[in-house]
């Protein structure tokens, strides 16, 4: 168990909540999922936004990518790969936290993938 | 804020409108200017000193395009984001406007940022974002490693070609985006 500081939780709590509710809501489920990349349509249904994946796309998910706080792998032209970016240490924190203490919302979104997965090849 | 999200396309729709009928009037002076300089025989030459050509009618009108594009683009703030600017008064920060909505915000004598509001981004189809920029901070060149933490810590950009922190928030964020922005600056120096 990794020994976390309060300074730490602090910058995280500050930074987390100068952002939008639709911004914090991607980041701590990317958080909860780690190491798992998803798509924009997963990750819409995830946060429960009935929104179209390109809204996400153009618009929120570049900022979150400017801010260096999320990952954004251009696969084909309308298909992405977003994972929490591992690497800045702030997210680092944010997952070892999910990690520690989310595995309940872990398996829900879990669950949600799996349904859509099994949606989508029926 | 959705109300606010079509004024601002309204008038971003409004500026663009301005500045093509201004180019596109621009672009058929030019053409006749340089007509009747390179070749005063031309029949072009003959129309501007016939007995009617709106010459003059055009140059008011482009004076008033550029009054218009002027005033669009430098003065008017929508109303209610005046209202978020207001918060940099109360704050204790200095605000500085400038050309195409751009704004300096000074907390300190060495610390300030600026502000670049975008009434409507086609790319995103958003309205209402405001990009952050940190001064220039050319000592960090020598701390990079300190210098990317720093931005980390407060999700910000740290952009080591320009030597600044930015970042691009929507109106809601900008009290706090603005408030980590200047903990930025004054860590990094």
């Amino acid at each position: 168990m990794v020994l976390i500081e309060s300074k730490e939780v602090y910058d995280l709590l500050v930074a987390f909540s100068s952002y939008t509710e639709l911004k914090r809501k991607i980041v701590l489920c990317l958080a909860h999922i780690y190491p798992r990349a998803v798509s924009g349509a997963q990750l819409s249904i995830l946060i429960g936004y009935s929104g179209s994946a390109r809204t996400l796309y153009r618009g929120v998910l570049d900022r979150l990518k400017e801010d260096k706080v999320i990952l954004l792998d251009k696969l084909t032209p309308k298909l992405y790969s977003i994972r929490i970016n591992h690497n800045q240490h702030l997210m680092k924190l944010l997952i070892e936290l999910a990690q520690q203490n989310g595995s309940h919302l872990k398996d829900e979104y879990e669950s949600i993938l799996r349904r859509s997965e099994n949606h989508a090849d029926s | 804020m959705l109300t606010l999200e079509k004024n601002a396309k309204r008038e971003y729709l409004l500026i663009k409108s301005l500045e093509i009928v201004f180019i596109g009037l621009l672009i058929i002076l030019s053409i006749i200017g340089i007509n009747s300089l390179i070749k005063p025989h031309l029949i072009t030459l003959t129309y501007i000193t016939a007995p009617y050509f709106p010459l003059v009618e055009l140059l008011i009108g482009l004076t008033v395009l550029i009054c218009g594009i002027l005033f669009w683009r430098w003065y008017r703030i929508p109303t209610i984001l005046q209202e978020a600017l207001t918060y940099y008064k109360e704050a204790g920060y200095i605000i500085k406007r400038s050309l195409f909505h751009s704004m300096k915000i000074q907390k300190l004598p060495n610390i300030s940022f600026k502000i670049k509001l975008h009434l409507y981004n086609r790319s995103s189809a958003e309205s209402c974002l405001f990009k952050l920029e940190s001064m220039p901070l050319p000592h960090c060149a020598r701390f990079k490693s300190q210098f990317l933490q720093i931005g980390e810590r407060f999700f910000l950009n740290s952009d080591l070609k320009t030597q600044k922190f930015s970042t691009t928030c929507e109106l809601g964020e900008l009290h706090l985006r603005s408030h980590l922005l200047s903990l930025a600056i004054s860590e990094a120096l």
